[in-house]
């Protein structure tokens, strides 16, 4: 193995978001359930996900989802805002 | 200090246009920001000593980092004192009743030392519920900022907004989150995350002394029970489609109207200059060239008026987010994005309208791969020249029964410009590269009945920036277009005509036939004329011969050309009673080296197939050249669609011969 593959492998297995995606996330609460953001899984998206209010502490409960697995709306008191399904797994809580 | 320049920044959905427009009323303006296709509005009020100010409204951001091209045009005015946008005051519009969120950007603004204001909003749906909040508790934990409420719909606060600007004084500085320079972590998502994250924490702490303690924010009942109808698996799709469907009956219905009455005018004035003015090549430019390139402007107003007041309507009431919300894991697929279903519907009106609308389309890749499609969208401009084509060659026969072939075929058509605009995004989406990362994350605002004021400005926004930016393009084509059909090289042209008016003396004709007989002739040896000759061996593998080539280069005027052309060139007249005639003598039409007929099954549908395909339409280029900002997109569509019309022609017309 080359020096420069062995560099490669971080990216190749991210572990480390891949152990936090599998914690219980945004997408396995269920309708009309509440709960509280632990984390937001650092991503590209992430500062904007604070930004909009999913921030750790805050209180998320699921509103409705469109059809197909399409996205998700949140209401996350004070306002609503639908995340698409890769977005909202960036999400971690507890119940 | 003295205040020359304001500019209104706020998150999405605050009212922070309802605010401009009270501050300026019908003094504003509408454009781009320098190099971007950002709009950009800016208008004057005058404060209490009548002096007048300028108002900047900034595009709406949750934060100063921007993700979009219209939030990095907030950055690049924060960020640069020297920006020739930068303002004296920055006036920052928070919506009330989720103040946590809104109060981030204010306090990214405050520790970049700006001079800054707090406007709160939405104090009626506040106060409906119990969360109230002491505006003079949170100035006095926020160092003493000005705080004031105002109301977007009545107008309440904005005399007091005006005095707070007249009275601004920059207090002095203390940072709100300490050791923190937010404009320093622009591309550092990690920093900002954690700059963010510390940011709510203090929000936190100084709401403590400004809110009702009690304070719950609910979503009111009545948005709870139309969600439950308008994003329903089975309901929702189908109150969509029928909002569609009242849309299209209302476009069609009511703008057919004006549009006949703006062509009807502008005929007659053609005339009346004709008629008025001596004969000469300047009359003819007035008559034939500028004032149909005016009227080629102007017919379209109708639609985009209608269209835009509806769909301004959809985005008002709230319910544009909840379509948006319905329809965007459906059109993943193929590139697009949930905010592209609405613009591409509407380009089966029109594409123009339907481009204009890709405004709201935050990501810039979403948005250019919708613009590419949307003029493959079967539109209206398209049925004279469908209709026309179907009635000469497809025959009158009825499937299995009941259903008529010539509708069926229409109907082929209209289902094959929405698959072609489909596969083609599909493709796009491949090609186009941006370093934007395509998200939705959409905020879904309450149902709240539309402001009709805020609606008609917009209104006459759209329309103007139209009639401005796109005619320009537009008249200058219709211009070049009339040149070169009415002019060719002058001895050719003569003899041409000459020998027709011999012709006439020795077998005379009609003097209404005689008239269509020299314009035929004089079309047939103009520029145009010879272009359209000369491009017959390319258009030969499609079935067409050197008429349909002139009609197709004069069509690119607007697809509905190519009927009148067709009348010129065959010299039958162009009244509503020669179309009739003009079937006859095409139907009759032979090849004149081959004397086989030219309107066949295969070179019909061949030349649908074009119509289908190619961009035969002036103003849409001069739409997606003001849009994208820049002659390549235009000049990539224009020759994408061609290529795709001339081998999808030519694949028909293999097939069906």
């Amino acid at each position: 193995m080359s020096d420069s593959e062995i560099k490669l492998q971080p990216y190749f297995c991210n572990c480390q978001l891949l152990v936090k995606v599998a914690r219980r996330n945004l997408t396995n609460l269920g309708l009309g359930d509440t709960g509280t953001i632990v984390e937001v899984v650092n991503h590209e998206l992430t500062p904007r996900l604070i930004e909009m209010g999913f921030f750790p502490g805050k209180q998320v409960r699921t509103l409705f989802k469109a059809p197909f697995g399409g996205p998700v709306a949140f209401d996350l008191l004070g306002s609503i805002v639908s995340l698409r399904i890769d977005e909202a797994k960036l999400i971690i809580i507890e119940k | 200090m003295i205040i020359r320049k304001i500019a209104l920044v706020g998150n999405p959905n605050t009212g922070k246009t309802s605010i401009f427009n009270l501050l300026t009323g019908l003094r504003q303006q509408v454009g781009n920001f320098s190099g971007v296709t950002v709009d950009k509005r800016w208008g004057t009020t005058s404060l209490k000593d009548g002096n007048k100010i300028e108002v900047l409204d900034l595009p709406g951001t949750y934060s100063i980092y921007p993700r979009s091209q219209d939030e990095r045009v907030v950055f690049e005015v924060l960020t640069n004192p020297n920006h020739k946008e930068f303002p004296d005051l920055f006036v920052v519009i928070a919506d009330g009743s989720n103040l946590r969120r809104n109060l981030l950007l204010f306090t990214q603004l405050y520790d970049m030392e700006l001079p800054v204001i707090l406007v709160l909003t939405m104090q009626d749906m506040v106060g409906s519920i119990v969360n109230e909040i002491d505006v003079k508790a949170l100035s006095s934990s926020l160092n003493n900022v000005p705080v004031l409420w105002v109301n977007g719909r009545t107008g309440n606060g904005i005399a007091e907004l005006k005095r707070a600007i007249f009275n601004f004084v920059q207090v002095e500085f203390k940072p709100i989150l300490s050791n923190s320079i937010p404009a320093s972590l622009d591309g550092d998502g990690i920093k900002q995350t954690e700059d963010s994250q510390k940011r709510f924490a203090r929000i936190n702490e100084i709401l403590k002394s400004a809110e009702h303690p009690t304070s719950q924010i609910e979503i009111p009942s009545i948005t709870k029970k139309l969600d439950n109808m308008l994003v329903h698996p089975f309901w929702g799709y189908f109150i969509f489609g029928s909002v569609l469907f009242v849309i299209f009956q209302i476009i069609f219905r009511i703008s057919a109207y004006p549009m006949d009455w703006i062509e009807g005018t502008f005929v007659h004035l053609s005339y009346l200059i004709k008629s008025s003015l001596p004969i000469g090549p300047f009359t003819d430019l007035l008559a034939e060239g500028v004032l149909p390139g005016i009227g080629g402007v102007v017919v379209f107003i109708p639609q985009i008026a209608l269209l835009f007041f509806l769909l301004a309507i959809l985005e008002e009431t709230g319910y544009m987010s909840r379509v948006v919300f319905i329809m965007d894991k459906l059109v993943r697929p193929f590139g697009l994005n949930g905010k592209s279903v609405v613009p591409l519907i509407s380009s089966t009106a029109c594409a123009i309208p339907g481009i204009m609308a890709t405004r709201n389309i935050s990501s810039w890749k979403d948005r250019l791969v919708t613009i590419m499609v949307a003029p493959l969208m079967s539109c209206s401009a398209r049925i004279p020249v469908y209709t026309l084509l179907i009635s000469l060659v497809v025959p009158d026969k009825q499937l299995l029964g009941f259903v008529d072939q010539k509708g069926l075929v229409l109907f082929l058509l209209y289902a094959l410009g929405l698959v072609a605009a489909l596969v083609v995004a599909a493709i796009l989406k491949g090609f186009i590269r941006t370093k934007e990362k395509g998200f939705l994350m959409m905020e879904m605002p309450a149902y709240r009945a539309p402001r009709w004021s805020a609606i008609g400005i917009n209104l006459v926004e759209k329309v103007k920036v139209f009639i401005v930016d796109a005619g320009k393009v537009i008249l200058a084509i219709s211009i070049i277009l009339w040149a070169t059909a009415s002019y060719g090289p002058a001895t050719r042209t003569e003899s041409a005509l000459a020998e027709v008016r011999q012709k006439q003396v020795s077998n005379p004709l009609p003097e209404k036939e005689f008239q269509s007989r020299l314009d035929a002739v004089k079309l047939e040896n103009s520029y145009i004329g010879i272009v359209g000759k000369t491009i017959e061996p390319i258009i030969k593998p499609l079935g067409y011969d050197w008429k349909i080539g002139i009609a197709i280069i004069t069509s690119f005027a607007a697809r509905e050309v190519f009927v009148g052309s067709m009348s010129t060139i065959y010299s039958v007249g162009k009244d509503e009673q020669d179309i009739d005639r003009l079937k006859v003598t095409l139907s009759k039409e032979v090849n004149y080296e081959t004397g086989e007929k030219v309107y066949t099954l295969a070179s019909g549908t061949s030349l649908m197939i074009f119509y289908a395909f190619a961009m035969q339409c002036m103003a849409t280029f001069a739409v997606v050249k003001r849009e994208t900002n820049s002659w390549k997109w235009p000049l990539i569509q224009m020759f994408y669609m061609g290529a795709m019309a001339y081998f999808g022609a030519w694949l028909t017309f293999l097939i069906m011969s």
